[in-house]
């Protein structure tokens, strides 16, 4: 009897040293891991996960808290524990509706005030004062017969003008239900001084993909002459393409070899819409008797007019109401802006705008993938003591971080950063952590969203976490907060440039001087691993939730970071084509945002100025 | 003396060989007849003990390496009773108790005693019938009044054959007398029969029927007087002059003897032959008996319970009070420090620059669940534990074990049960208990730094533990659950075991201490490799 009991003693204990094993293996296999079922583009939502049975009774399910409507949303499968922990896992989904490649979306503005156009003084950073030079240099040395030796430009004033404020130049401009450039020059000769108004009507037009800009004239206007000229001219009208907007458009399509970006080839996409100036014009030849009258009609006071027009002003112009100039991502691909369909709107002496379009191409190895769409959003005005801005509306944005991200820029601006070897060389994380980070890669378009009173960027990345000998996929979350035109004043605009070049100085803060009031802070921090590439579970929950903690410790760094980009892409950039007489230099920008009905768009007010082309 | 009446007991050639071989008892032949009253006379380590033995402890002899033969040994255990010496009456029981467990215990007892029967069995040896009210200590009795109650509670156990072992030790002449007097009318009265082992002449001679000297000289039971023998001289009708006669010619028998065999030594005999596996199980005994009195206790302790709640509940409020209550403010403190020196230390870990809450938040409640366990068990071995060891020692080497034996109370059922039982509750309890001081001793810690909901916090672990922590939350319940049951095993083994002096006792406390730590280590290494594995 005692043998059996001890023998039985003994058998509970070996029970308990196999039970023990078996929990603690039970303990392991009732990890948390959700299965995704999705894909990386949809309509709507429609990731699903399966949950182990375990934890049926208290995952939460959720999306994220980012901006409902079109985006990078997120869903969360999340566990919370006592103490103020929780577990976590979550895998995102790009949501539509989405931009259309071929529809070249107006979903930007280039608008230049009336300051930039002429600030009353001829300044020679204004166009006004551009169009003087170069209308000296012109007309330096010439005669007209009758009129004699040209002297001196009298006066020069260009403004942004609508029918409605100009009933005289109904008969010269015929309709132009946007507006026009309005352009009065007077110019002395020995024996006259020629008064010349001149209107330059802006027309979107769709081109044509072979005959040159100059040969593709819309028809020619018969404005009716003033009373006191010959009767206006039919003015030709001039190319306003600039090859520099267009051709790297189709470059990038082309050469978009990148190997994890490469671009599709089909349908191939329809050439962008062009921007071109009717021009019509009257010149008052201001002689003192009937004599002379007939002296200048007959050597056609109008068509130097005209000439004026084309060769000076529409010049200068188009400088100044071009897309954003293409902006070089490296490895032969640019980001590219172009004309679209839309009208250009002008406001009687205020601003006078030009929409324009991000290109966008589909992503070859998943064409599904595509920046947003929420649609037109409410722009803000230009800023009284702006020379120019740009609006941008969250779809542009998007289109913009698409194809940063789909060329494989983004990633190499991350991996340009640094963040995993700063991680690693951080001497507490050496010191502290066993873990390592590979450079951080973007595995869909980073998405931007309105959030209440600011905009919310929306990332999903991977990195590779080695610990010890394991390696791991982490899919990373990150929300990035950005408040703009708010709190910090940075870069006033209404500064007068203190140099011409771009500037890229730095505050004493450590932003561009270029750009001013941008807040940017952490919003989301979130990493799950992949066990398998649709299996995921959280890790490093606390270390994440405690960098995550510590995000205020990174908000000037971000801020700086992102200041940076905006700086590359928008500011410190010498805009003109060739040919023309002067470039326009950006030199700061002040970032507002306005939001409503669910749409936000990104209002850059620019300090700019015209700098003539050295030729 | 002849008897017609038939054998209370009846031993032929029983024979007892010390381990060594030694021959302690030879031959010995012995009958007893109901009514009567035998007395063993013998010099010391003539084995009158160890007869004793054989007939209450034989399963112990077996287990010490005694070797006991016996041609024929008729007896019937369950009328058997005992008077171990100095009375062995149960310290953990007032007077009526010693004498309700004996009546309870009884062959044809209730199981609930009448409110005077222990009185009255007080009165029938001669006591105040007051010492039967409730919480009368024994321990206040004198020695003659101790004898007493022990004479009284082998008497309600109501056995056919009573067995006295030097029941008059410690009594003056006068009460050597009276006690001679109260046995005399006792076996009288209830017709039962009694051997009274003793060195005392005058109780000899007082209550003999017949008397037997345990030779020296032959290790065999040799009868004194014969043929001549006049019977108990406490009967009445005995000349007071014979009475002295007696016992001057009994004493001076005994002196004799003594004399001329009592430096003997046992004569040496061919040890018992033991296989490699008797010598193995013996060698490892110690070290599995704990297994099988967790086997025995887990079976018996329900059926206690069912059957005797009063007994249960007794044995393990005692256990309770002295595993759990008194050392009740020494877990708290210890408990505590330990919390708040853990956390303060791990606080400082960081060095300059470190914030001290966030590797709090870190820690949370994970030092709780990975060292209350293995701390707990190890304080409570030394403190509970010793304490539970010493007491079931102290009631072996009391005989108070032999007692419960003798009354029939089956001392796995009535003690082990119980306190197997009592202990591993009270381990639970105090790990609990050992928790909570750890987590006070942290809430000092996080409160000094200003940790938020650190009640949550430092509870987390324990109560709700994250994914990753929920093996060793799961590690610190089984622990919890191993070192219970395993420290109540090894103290009640180890306690329980045979005490034949004093310092078994402590041996056996210093055994368990060191015992259960390395059931503790074994286990902490085991349970950590896995889960880290």
């Amino acid at each position: 009897m005692n043998a059996a009991h001890t023998s039985l003693g003994i058998a509970i204990v070996g029970a308990h040293v196999v039970g023990f094993a078996l929990l603690a293996q039970r303990c392991r296999s009732d990890e948390f891991v959700v299965d995704i079922h999705g894909t990386n583009a949809s309509l709507t939502m429609s990731l699903t996960g399966d949950v182990p049975s375990a934890f049926d009774d208290r995952v939460v399910e959720s999306t994220d808290d980012a901006p409902s409507g079109p985006g990078l949303h997120r869903k969360r499968w999340s566990i919370a524990y006592r103490g103020g922990f929780s577990r976590s896992v979550g895998a995102a989904q790009l949501v539509g509706p989405f931009q259309d490649p071929r529809a070249r979306a107006c979903t930007g503005r280039v608008a230049v005030s009336q300051r930039l156009l002429d600030d009353g003084s001829l300044s020679p950073t204004t166009v006004a004062g551009q169009m003087k030079l170069e209308l000296e240099r012109a007309l330096k040395g010439q005669s007209i017969t009758g009129a004699g030796d040209y002297r001196k430009v009298q006066s020069i004033e260009l403004r942004w003008a609508r029918l409605e404020w100009h009933p005289d130049d109904r008969a010269m401009v015929g309709t132009a239900p946007n507006g026009y450039v309005r352009a009065s020059v007077k110019i002395e000769f020995d024996r006259v001084s020629v008064p010349v108004v001149i209107a330059l009507v802006p027309i979107p037009v769709a081109p044509s993909n072979t005959a040159p800009a100059s040969n593709t004239a819309p028809t020619s206007n018969t404005a009716p002459a003033s009373n006191t000229a010959p009767a206006s001219n039919t003015a030709p009208a001039s190319s306003t393409a600039p090859a520099t907007n267009t051709a790297p458009a189709t470059n990038t399509a082309s050469s978009n070899t990148a190997p994890s970006h490469a671009a599709t080839a089909v349908p191939p996409m329809p050439p962008a819409p062009e921007l071109r100036f009717r021009i019509a014009s009257r010149a008052e030849l201001e002689f003192g008797n009937r004599v002379a009258q007939w002296v200048s009609d007959h050597i056609g006071g109008d068509a130097l007019a005209t000439r004026f027009a084309r060769d000076e002003i529409d010049g200068a112009l188009l400088s100044t109401l071009m897309p954003p100039p293409p902006f070089d991502l490296g490895n032969g691909q640019s980001l590219a802006f172009t004309y679209c369909a839309d009208p250009p709107e002008i406001i009687e002496g205020v601003f006078g705008a030009v929409p324009f379009a991000v290109e966008i191409k589909r992503l070859d190895r998943d064409p599904s993938v595509l920046p947003p769409m929420r649609g037109k959003a409410q722009r803000l005005a230009i800023a009284k003591d702006a020379q120019l801005a740009i609006d941008l509306d969250v779809d542009a944005l998007n289109a913009v971080l698409f194809e940063l991200w789909r060329g494989g820029f983004l990633d190499r601006e991350l991996a340009k950063a640094g963040l995993d070897t700063k991680f690693n060389a951080d001497p507490i994380v050496r010191e502290l952590l066993s873990l390592r980070i590979s450079p951080i890669r973007l595995a869909l378009p980073p998405v931007i969203a309105p959030a209440g009173d600011h905009l919310r960027l929306s990332a999903d990345a991977r990195v590779t976490i080695a610990d010890g000998a394991s390696n791991t996929t982490g899919r990373v979350w990150g929300g990035l907060d950005f408040r703009l035109g708010a709190g910090r004043a940075h870069g006033d605009a209404s500064a007068t440039p203190s140099k011409t070049a771009p500037h890229t100085g730095s505050g004493s803060d450590g932003l561009p001087d270029a750009i001013g009031a941008l807040d940017v802070e952490l919003g989301a921090l979130e990493l799950s691993c992949e066990r398998t590439s649709t299996r995921l579970a959280p890790c490093y929950s606390d270390l994440v939730a405690a960098v995550r903690g510590r995000g205020s410790e990174f908000h000037g760094a971000l801020t700086t970071a992102f200041a940076a980009i905006l700086t590359d892409i928008f500011v410190e950039r010498r805009l003109g084509a060739s040919g023309l007489p002067a470039d326009l230099v950006i030199k700061s920008a002040v970032p507002r945002v306005t939001a409503s009905g669910g749409n936000a768009s990104l209002h850059l007010d620019l300090a700019a100025s015209l700098v003539p082309t050295v030729h | 003396m002849a008897t017609t009446a038939p054998s209370a007991l009846n031993v032929r050639g029983l024979r007892v060989a010390l381990p060594d071989g030694r021959i302690l008892i030879d031959n010995v032949d012995l009958s007893i007849g109901a009514g009567e009253v035998v007395v063993l006379l013998g010099g010391s380590g003539a084995g009158k003990s160890t007869f004793a033995r054989v007939l209450f402890e034989r399963e112990e002899l077996d287990a010490a390496g005694f070797d006991v033969v016996a041609a024929t040994l008729d007896l019937d255990r369950g009328q058997l009773g005992l008077v171990p010496q100095r009375g062995a009456l149960f310290d953990h029981l007032d007077v009526r108790g010693n004498l309700e467990l004996a009546l309870r215990h009884a062959p044809d007892s209730r199981d609930a005693p009448g409110e005077n029967e222990a009185a009255t069995w007080l009165e029938r040896v001669g006591l105040d019938p007051k010492l039967a009210e409730r919480g009368t200590p024994v321990t206040g009795l004198s020695g003659g009044q101790a004898q007493r109650v022990a004479v009284a509670r082998v008497l309600a156990s109501k056995r056919k054959l009573l067995f006295l072992d030097e029941p008059s030790v410690g009594l003056d002449p006068h009460r050597v007398r009276e006690q001679a007097r109260l046995i005399r009318e006792q076996v009288k009265a209830l017709g039962i029969s009694a051997i009274v082992v003793t060195h005392d002449v005058a109780l000899a001679a007082g209550v003999a029927d017949r008397l037997f000297l345990l030779s020296l000289e032959h290790r065999r039971l040799e009868q004194l007087f014969a043929d001549r023998w006049p019977g108990a001289l406490e009967e009445p009708g005995h000349a007071p002059e014979l009475r002295g006669q007696w016992l001057v010619e009994l004493e001076a028998a005994m002196v004799s003897h003594l004399e001329e065999h009592g430096d003997k030594k046992p004569p040496a005999g061919t040890p018992k032959p033991r296989g490699a596996v008797t010598r193995i199980s013996r060698a490892i005994d110690p070290l599995v008996a704990p297994f099988r009195v967790a086997m025995v206790s887990l079976l018996r302790a329900p059926v206690q319970l069912a059957k005797h709640p009063r007994d249960f509940a007794i044995v393990a409020w005692r256990v309770i009070k002295q595993t759990l209550l008194r050392p009740l403010p020494f877990y708290l403190i210890v408990s505590t420090l330990i919390g708040y020196t853990v956390l303060y230390v791990i606080s400082k870990v960081g060095g300059a620059g470190v914030r001290p809450d966030a590797l709090l938040r870190q820690i949370g409640g994970s030092y709780v669940v990975a060292l209350a366990p293995a701390l707990s068990a190890l304080l409570f071995v030394a403190a509970s534990g010793s304490a539970t060891n010493a007491w079931l020692g102290s009631m072996g080497l009391t005989k108070q074990t032999l007692a419960l034996d003798a009354l029939g109370v089956d001392r796995r059922s009535y003690l082990w049960g119980p306190a197997w039982l009592s202990i591993a509750l009270c381990y639970f309890a105090v790990a609990v208990l050992f928790a909570l001081g750890m987590i006070a001793g942290g809430l000092l810690v996080c409160r000094a730094y200003d940790v938020p909901d650190a009640w949550e916090l430092l509870t987390g672990d324990l109560v709700d533990p994250r994914p990753e922590r929920m093996p060793y939350a799961l590690r610190c319940g089984f622990l919890v659950w191993i070192y219970g049951w395993g420290i109540a095993s090894d103290v009640v083994a180890k306690g329980g075991a045979p005490k034949p002096e004093a310092d078994a006792v402590t041996r056996g406390m210093t055994a368990s201490v060191v015992a259960c730590t390395l059931w503790v280590v074994a286990w902490e290494l085991f349970s950590v490799m896995w889960v880290l594995a």
